[in-house]
């Protein structure tokens, strides 16, 4: 008989005592100043952040749900805080290259400022230079010249009109210009009559038509150059003008902005802009309406000044306390990178550099940036975009578009702006363990990776970090407080969570989750405080949602579609344990195996694996089975065994290797032809040794197991056999509980086959003797024997007739 | 019979057309002007018998004002450009005066311009012209201008060449049976579209008081509220620097105006940059 006994209840769950919590509810909870659970992350967070070196951003890894985001917010905010508030940025009119707009970095808090400044001297502007043209001194003065460029032109005609009166001419004005004609008493002479006159006249009027033909020629000459000059002196004239009227207006602003140089360059090339396109101001945005073919323009087009000249403030850390930290949960190119708008008009798209918008890098320029990975790699180009960024460390807006070469319209090609920013990205590690691999410049630019754990050592002290942890949770949330019975089961819970009675989870949105739900419940008792059957309760209610498929499998078993024996015995027959993860809920539930046996060239076949309904760990651990019986039993003769095993009545993928201990013991009992007792369930895996190896997941395990029996009724003898290795991980439900200390359900430890073998066959597993014998009647024995007959018969059949020397064994 | 003809018998307004943009400015002016008084448009297009004689010459050259080349005046080019302005003025002026709803004859005389413009100006009552084009003129008023008022026309209308179009209306008033016309003539130009500005000539204020309530009564019968500006001492040069900075668009003035004198009225003329309606 079997010398394993169960386990003592204590061993099968590791519940925390109240009284060790030292408190009386959450209430009474300092709040927790460090993040507990996660030293390594932590460190590494505190590295990434604190070194100021190029590639050092982060990639924060781990599961889901484990406080990633706020841990590292909160490291971020606390460190943003101690660093300069960051640089406003801006973008302005190039005056000499209108497609590359300039970009002006001005201290905290002076771009809106800036901005405003600009907009009143653009309204300033609208009364300035109108008014300075229409001042009696300007009109004055320009009329003054033009009666120059008139008296000019008067003068020059004059004299050769005195000096043509003189000889009998007068200048004539042509459909399009001058010419000289000869005169007779104040007429022109007609052709009749001169042709009446002498010859030497006709000569005479010939010569000196001539030479008054060459003033007018070199006058005429003249005509453009002087107009040219008198424009150019009208040019001059407006200029001074717009001068005098811009002039003091920038003063003003070059006082205000002495100490920004970038500012005070822009103001000189605005000022030569204004005077170059001061007609925009002297006539005036309230005059006619603009169209296009009869089309009226919409008013955008006709704000032409404003937008000339104003300031587009695309980052404004005016108020900021420290240094910039932005999360940003739609990391797509353009929210990322920064984008160039545009304005439909007349059907035409157009833009100017007030319709460049800032992506989330702009903002967190001289901080710090939060980003999924997950979200970010589902953006297209997003990912790339973001690598050319911190590997230029200038922000550089650049359309999709014009990026893949789809659009070829001029756009807007913006200054770069100068980046320093730290990334820190989250996400699976999964997704890390691929760039890492996969991108090359992911190494390069994510030099620090900080991993998140699940789960952290349980200890008094641990638990007590942990429930300071959950007050600050529940105060955050605004939650009722939670009495230390209450917190303790929360605990307990963690542990259950992590799959492990020394480990608590760091899941923390599950954390949060239950104590919401737990509130809810205790809120709807009109309890003050939560405790622990509130707790309980969220607990009973989340498995009920989640459990609609493992009813269906329990019920099956229960009406006996699921064939399933829990008691009596059987040959080569076991009760192996499966676990299925759906959403939210991990379940067990025991399966039947059954293994045949008979004569063959020393094969054990996974059934499951011929029909490819078996994964690759599920094999190997069939094919280890091939390895411990041809080891243990078949050393110095042929395996000639053909065995078959399989899961009956499973349909889906069977993966793992936690059935390979069940699989061993069916094929021992189907070599052996001893039963089984169908009132035990196994899980574990095993070597080629036929050491027993823990298994995940023996908690579900178990209570799905417990399930099928309690359903049947309890009879005491019904019980698992478990790795010995997994007896730590044990926080069983309480009525699995309840019934062990009751002794209607036993948990076996096991170590080794030997062990689970005499445990189910009830006959001793048996050793080798001095002689290398196995003691008669032991299970190994009667093992041995049968592979020894299978052998001989296998050798019998394979020698020719004639040499057959009879059955003698 | 209108008030307006009673008082100002404006019924025939000739305007001496030809191929300039002024020219087109003085047409749609005088055609405004033609619609309030329910006067009657005619054109005169005068091809200038001097131009078409040189161009019979044998040695006749032109230079060109725009190409500055100097080139061969042909006499049949001469009379196909001066047909072509001659169709120029009367398409636009039918197409003016249709606009306006306003009665219009055309005709083509040639002739020394001044000549035929005087000739005709004797059986009009008003005559509106262009002053002379900015490059070749000698005076502000070119020659035609000044033979115009050198002649006895009724009234005068001058136009110079402007970039913009200023609506404004300003009146030089001293009180005068003649102010008294212009007045009543400004009350139908005007008719309570435009803002009018009233210069009182008046050297005491209770000249000045008379005036303004005079020139409201009658202006207040046509729904316009007058601005006044009263001038007690006469400086011409001072007179036109106010009418440049209320940027006036016409000027009404009667020649024989007392308060200026006629020398002092020709003189404004030249001053001024806007256009003027001369009452002679």
């Amino acid at each position: 008989m079997s010398t394993i006994k169960p386990l003592p209840p204590e061993s099968l769950y590791q519940r925390v005592d109240p009284a060790t919590l030292a408190f009386k509810t959450t209430a009474e909870l300092a709040e927790l100043t460090d993040v507990i659970g996660q030293p390594r992350a932590t460190e590494a967070i505190q590295f990434g952040i604190g070194i100021v070196r190029d590639g050092y951003n982060l990639f924060v890894l781990g599961e889901p749900g484990t406080g990633k985001h706020s841990i590292v917010r909160r490291y971020l905010d606390e460190r943003a805080s101690q660093r300069p508030v960051a640089s406003d940025w801006c973008y302005v009119n190039n005056f000499d290259e209108p497609h590359r707009p300039r970009a002006l970095r001005l201290p905290p808090g002076r771009g809106v400022p800036f901005r405003q400044d600009m907009e009143r001297f653009v309204e300033d502007l609208r009364s300035a230079i109108p008014g300075a043209f229409e001042s009696e001194e300007y009109r004055a003065r320009r009329h003054e010249l033009e009666e120059e460029l008139k008296e000019r032109h008067e003068q020059a005609f004059s004299e050769l009109g005195r000096e043509a009166e003189a000889h009998d001419f007068v200048l004539v004005r042509t459909p399009t210009g001058m010419a000289l004609a000869p005169t007779r008493k104040g007429e022109v002479i007609s052709p009749a009559e001169f042709e009446k006159l002498p010859d030497e006249e006709q000569k005479r009027i010939g010569t000196v038509l001539e030479t008054l033909q060459e003033q007018l020629e070199k006058i005429v000459h003249q005509l453009p150059q002087w107009r040219r000059e008198a424009q150019q002196r009208l040019r001059d004239l407006d200029r001074d003008f717009v001068m005098s009227a811009v002039g003091h207006l920038i003063e003003e602003l070059r006082k205000r902005y002495a100490d920004l140089p970038d500012v005070l360059t822009h103001l000189e090339a605005v000022q030569e802009a204004v005077i170059e396109h001061a007609d925009d101001f002297r006539r005036g945005e309230e005059g006619a309406e603009i169209s296009f073919l009869g089309i009226p323009l919409p008013r955008a087009a006709a704000g032409a000044a404003q937008r000339r000249y104003g300031v587009n403030v695309l980052v404004d850390n005016s108020g900021a306390k420290g240094a910039p930290v932005v999360y940003t949960d739609e990391p797509s190119h353009p929210k990322l990178i920064g984008r160039v708008e545009h304005l439909a008009q007349m059907g035409a798209l157009i833009t100017d550099f007030t319709l460049i918008k800032a992506g989330a890098l702009h903002l967190a320029n001289g901080g710090y940036l939060i980003l999924d990975a997950r979200k970010l790699l589902m953006q297209p180009y997003a990912w790339e975009g973001l690598k050319r960024c911190l590997t230029a460390r200038a922000l550089r807006i650049e359309s999709l578009g014009q990026m893949l070469s789809l659009i070829s319209t001029v756009s807007l090609e913006p200054e770069p702006i100068p980046l320093d920013v730290k990334v820190v990205m989250l996400g699976d590690r999964f997704l890390y363990y691929l760039l890492y691999h996969y991108d090359p410049d992911f190494r390069e630019l994510f030099k620090v990776a900080a991993d998140f754990e699940e789960t952290m050592d349980r200890s008094p002290e641990a638990q007590q970090l942990h429930a300071r942890m959950l007050a600050d949770m529940v105060r955050r949330d605004d939650l009722l407080p939670f009495n230390s019975e209450a917190v303790a089961r929360v605990l307990e819970h963690g542990a259950r969570q992590a799959s492990d009675a020394q480990k608590l989870s760091l899941r923390m949105q599950d954390l949060v989750d239950l104590l919401r739900e737990s509130d809810y419940w205790a809120r709807s008792n009109q309890r003050e405080v939560v405790s622990a059957p509130d707790v309980q309760r969220a607990i009973d209610a989340r498995v009920r949602r989640a459990d609609r498929v493992r009813e269906k499998v329990q019920e099956g078993i229960r009406r006996g579609m699921l064939l399933l024996d829990t008691a009596g015995e059987q040959v080569g027959q076991v009760n192996a344990l499966s676990v299925v993860s759906l959403g939210e809920l991990d379940f067990g539930y025991p399966t039947r195996l059954t293994a045949r046996v008979r004569m063959g060239k020393g094969e054990v076949l996974d059934i499951q694996r011929e029909v490819e309904l078996g994964g690759p760990i599920h094999s190997k651990g069939v094919m280890i089975l091939a390895g411990f019986l041809g080891a243990r039993f078949a050393a110095d003769h042929p395996l000639a065994l053909s065995a078959t095993l399989v899961f009956e009545q499973t349909y889906g993928t069977v993966e793992g290797d936690s059935a390979s201990c069940a699989e061993l013991y069916a094929l021992l009992s189907a070599l052996a032809e001893v039963p089984i007792a169908q009132s035990l369930a196994i899980t574990g895996s095993v070597n080629q040794h036929g050491e027993v190896q823990p298994i995940g997941g023996v908690n579900e395990k178990i209570e799905g197991f417990f399930d099928v029996c309690a359903q049947r009724g309890l009879t005491g003898k019904q019980g698992v056999l478990i790795p010995q290795a997994n007896v730590q991980h044990l926080m069983l439900r309480h009525d699995v509980v309840d019934a062990c200390r009751q002794g209607r359900f036993h948990i076996y430890p096991v170590t080794d086959v030997d062990q689970g073998i005499e445990l189910l066959t009830g006959v001793p597993a048996g050793t080798r003797d001095s002689e290398g014998r196995f003691a008669d009647g032991s299970i190994n024995a009667r093992v041995e024997q049968r592979l020894l007959i299978l052998a001989e018969l296998a050798r019998l059949f394979g020698t020719p007739p004639e040499e057959h020397s009879g059955p003698e064994s | 019979m209108t008030l307006a003809q009673q008082l100002t018998p404006i019924r025939r307004i000739l305007v001496a057309l030809d191929a300039s943009r002024a020219s087109v400015d003085v047409l749609e002016a005088a055609a405004a002007m033609a619609a309030q008084l329910e006067a009657e448009l005619e054109g005169l297009y005068v091809e200038d018998i001097n131009l078409l004689r040189l161009a019979g010459l044998p040695f006749s050259r032109e230079v060109g004002l725009a190409s500055a080349r100097s080139r061969r005046v042909v006499s049949a080019d001469v009379g196909r450009a001066l047909r072509r302005e001659a169709e120029r003025a009367r398409h636009a002026l039918e197409v003016i005066a249709t606009r306006r709803q306003v009665h219009y004859s055309f005709r083509v005389a040639r002739g020394q311009v001044a000549a035929e413009l005087l000739a005709a100006a004797a059986q009009a009552d008003l005559v509106a012209l262009a002053t002379a084009s900015m490059e070749i003129r000698r005076t502000r008023l070119g020659s035609t201008a000044r033979a115009m008022l050198a002649s006895p026309a009724r009234a005068l209308l001058i136009l110079p060449p402007r970039e913009d179009a200023r609506a404004a209306l300003a009146i030089v008033y001293d009180g005068s049976p003649r102010a008294s016309q212009v007045l009543a003539l400004a009350g139908q130009i005007a008719h309570g579209t435009s803002a009018v500005t009233v210069f009182l000539l008046a050297d005491h204020p209770e000249e000045e008081q008379r005036q303004r309530a005079e020139v409201t009564r009658v202006l207040a019968g046509h729904g316009i509220r007058p601005e006044f500006e009263w001038v007690v001492e006469v400086d011409i040069a001072q007179l036109a620097r106010r009418v440049r900075e209320l940027r006036v668009g016409t000027l009404l003035v009667a020649e024989d105006c007392p308060g200026l004198g006629r020398a002092g009225v020709h003189e404004l003329l030249q001053a001024i940059d806007c256009a003027v309606l001369l009452l002679r």
